[in-house]
């Protein structure tokens, strides 16, 4: 039997509790163990397509035996570009009264559930059905919804203490980000909070009101995948394959030689990808899209993954700016701090440059791919 | 034939309904002409124009081609409404056509998210403009055994199946064609 290929799914992240999870190759606490350990607010930051959202994911299902864990996926509903504080709040709200009603079955207040109807962000099926006997508060702070809903489900859950996962924010725009970040700070007293932050609100000017003392920083790096570091890289990167392909010994054994080869396919994949799982199932979609195309062949082969490579370099070709190239020369291997910083966020967001860990220190690094266009 | 051609069907096939996908055109009668072979390589029941973003999300069944005249309002309301083409599943992409070097293409420069999505996935075909027509025909009567329009012709009678690789053979060949 052939791989069902469109399980690779590049710009899908996992759902909690997800199979084809795979845990990242890392010896630094993760979300859940810093929730556990009562750090909060948890500010998480890293480049596109690093795995963000699947990490958030994780620590949900990671953290629902001991709170409610509701992971709010803000860019499922909003869009992020034009986002205002009121907005926000409202999602928090609705997305956790709706967790409370359909999955763990809470009985909320109905007026409070009519409130958030009138808004129009209670998903289907779970507004009361028979209403008028609980007159609905237009008038009332958003902020204030959120609160009662908070205390409402912490109060009659038997965890008793809710936990926010908030995605999406990293698109936001730095001033409407800053005025979301103020209004989700009015929450900090209820409950614990992660919020995926733009790289502008972790490093950009004025990112000292956006983290401020006391809270933490979570930085979702770049999987390692060069030399002999390398190695458990990119055997996670075999594994995400083997998990989301759902790929067994039978099938395994059908394919060409040149897939699971030390250095083959998918080897090739992990390196070029620089760590980044998006970027690495991109590259096996695409070189397995080609074969099809190309040659009618049911396996990518090498000379496919070099016609998926290509494609990458001239997206990438198309991101750099007139300076971009000697500055990602003159920053290869150093820390980026003499870098400017207009650029640096952008290159950094765009995952064109890669901050990596080297021997302990933070060092700048050219995505392989672009690295050949240099 | 260089990269680009089997770029486009790629391009459309690689994520599926999950996808966006960016075609690059030079000028708006290139754009008309790329857009009628988006949809003939897609070789989908049903395909949409637009020109809006929320207008393209409610089509889910369909390949969107998506043609706004604010190329970068559409890039920003891609980029900060991405994940929403998620849910429900999309059974088909949505192609998004931006004016190369133009403010779309700019403003991609500052959309990390649909950059992201659409790496790998945002042809250029006028590339093809580049090639050695000649050296091109030659090649393909060497693979396919029949020039481009002896091809065409049986393809046209579907004498050929219409398979992935088939497809993309015709689209070779309608570019090659003597006209």
């Amino acid at each position: 039997m052939l791989p069902d290929w469109s399980r690779l799914a590049p710009n899908r992240p996992l759902d909690p509790g997800d199979v084809a999870y795979v845990p990242r190759p890392m010896d630094a606490p993760r979300i859940p163990d810093w929730i556990l350990t009562g750090r909060s607010p948890l500010l998480v930051v890293g480049p596109v397509g690093v795995g963000k959202s699947t990490e958030l994911a994780f620590a949900a299902q990671a953290l629902k035996d001991s709170r409610i864990a509701c992971l709010v996926p803000l860019d499922r509903f909003e869009n992020m570009r034009t986002l205002t504080a009121e907005q926000a709040l409202l999602r928090v709200a609705g997305r956790l009264a709706y967790v409370a009603v359909r999955a763990l079955h809470l009985p909320i207040t109905p007026a409070l559930l009519d409130e958030l109807d009138m808004y129009g962000v209670l998903a289907g099926g779970v507004a009361p059905k028979v209403t008028g006997m609980f007159p609905v508060r237009s008038e009332r702070d958003v902020g204030d919804l959120a609160i009662l809903v908070i205390r409402e489900i912490a109060r009659k859950s038997t965890q008793g203490r809710v936990t926010l996962l908030i995605d999406g924010l990293e698109k936001t725009p730095p001033e409407p980000a800053r005025l979301v970040f103020d209004a989700l700070e009015g929450l900090h007293s209820e409950v614990e909070i992660v919020v995926v932050v733009p790289w502008h609100a972790a490093y950009g000017p004025g990112a000292e009101t956006v983290i401020v003392p006391g809270e933490k920083l979570v930085v979702v790096p770049p999987v390692e995948v060069e030399g002999q570091a390398g190695t458990a890289g990119v055997e996670f990167f075999r594994n995400v394959a083997a998990r989301r392909l759902r790929l067994d010994e039978a099938t395994i054994a059908q394919a060409p030689d040149t897939f699971g080869a030390p250095g083959g396919v998918l080897d090739t994949c992990a390196r070029l990808s620089g760590g980044i799982p998006r970027s690495f199932l991109q590259l096996l979609a695409d070189a397995v899209s080609y074969a099809r195309i190309l040659d009618g062949k049911d396996w990518p082969e090498p000379v496919h993954v070099a016609q998926a490579v290509a494609d990458q370099r001239e997206s990438f070709r198309r991101l750099l700016t007139p300076g971009d190239d000697d500055a990602l020369r003159s920053v290869d291997g150093k820390d980026g701090r003499n870098m400017a910083l207009e650029q640096k966020l952008r290159l950094l967001a765009h995952g064109v440059l890669l901050e990596r860990h080297e021997k302990g220190q933070p060092v700048m690094r050219p995505h392989p791919i672009v690295k050949s266009l240099l | 034939m260089p990269d680009p051609v089997a770029s486009i069907a790629n391009a459309i096939q690689r994520d599926g309904g999950d996808g966006i996908v960016v075609v690059y055109y030079p000028d708006l009668g290139v754009r008309d002409w790329l857009v009628s072979e988006v949809e003939s390589i897609a070789a989908v029941e049903t395909s949409v124009r637009t020109d809006s973003v929320k207008d393209a999300r409610t089509h889910m069944d369909s390949l969107v081609l998506l043609l706004p005249a604010n190329e970068r309002a559409a890039v920003e309301e891609l980029d900060g409404a991405r994940d929403q083409f998620l849910e429900p599943k999309r059974a088909y992409p949505v192609v998004l056509f931006l004016l190369r070097d133009g403010d779309g293409a700019r403003a991609l420069r500052e959309a990390p998210s649909l950059a992201s999505w659409v790496r790998g996935s945002d042809p250029d075909p006028e590339l093809l403009a580049e090639v050695d027509v000649e050296a091109e025909r030659r090649a393909f009567e060497a693979g396919a055994g029949a020039s481009p329009e002896e091809w065409l012709a049986r393809w046209r009678a579907k004498e050929i199946p219409m398979d992935a690789s088939n497809v993309v053979l015709s689209y070779r060949a309608s570019l090659l064609e003597r006209r």
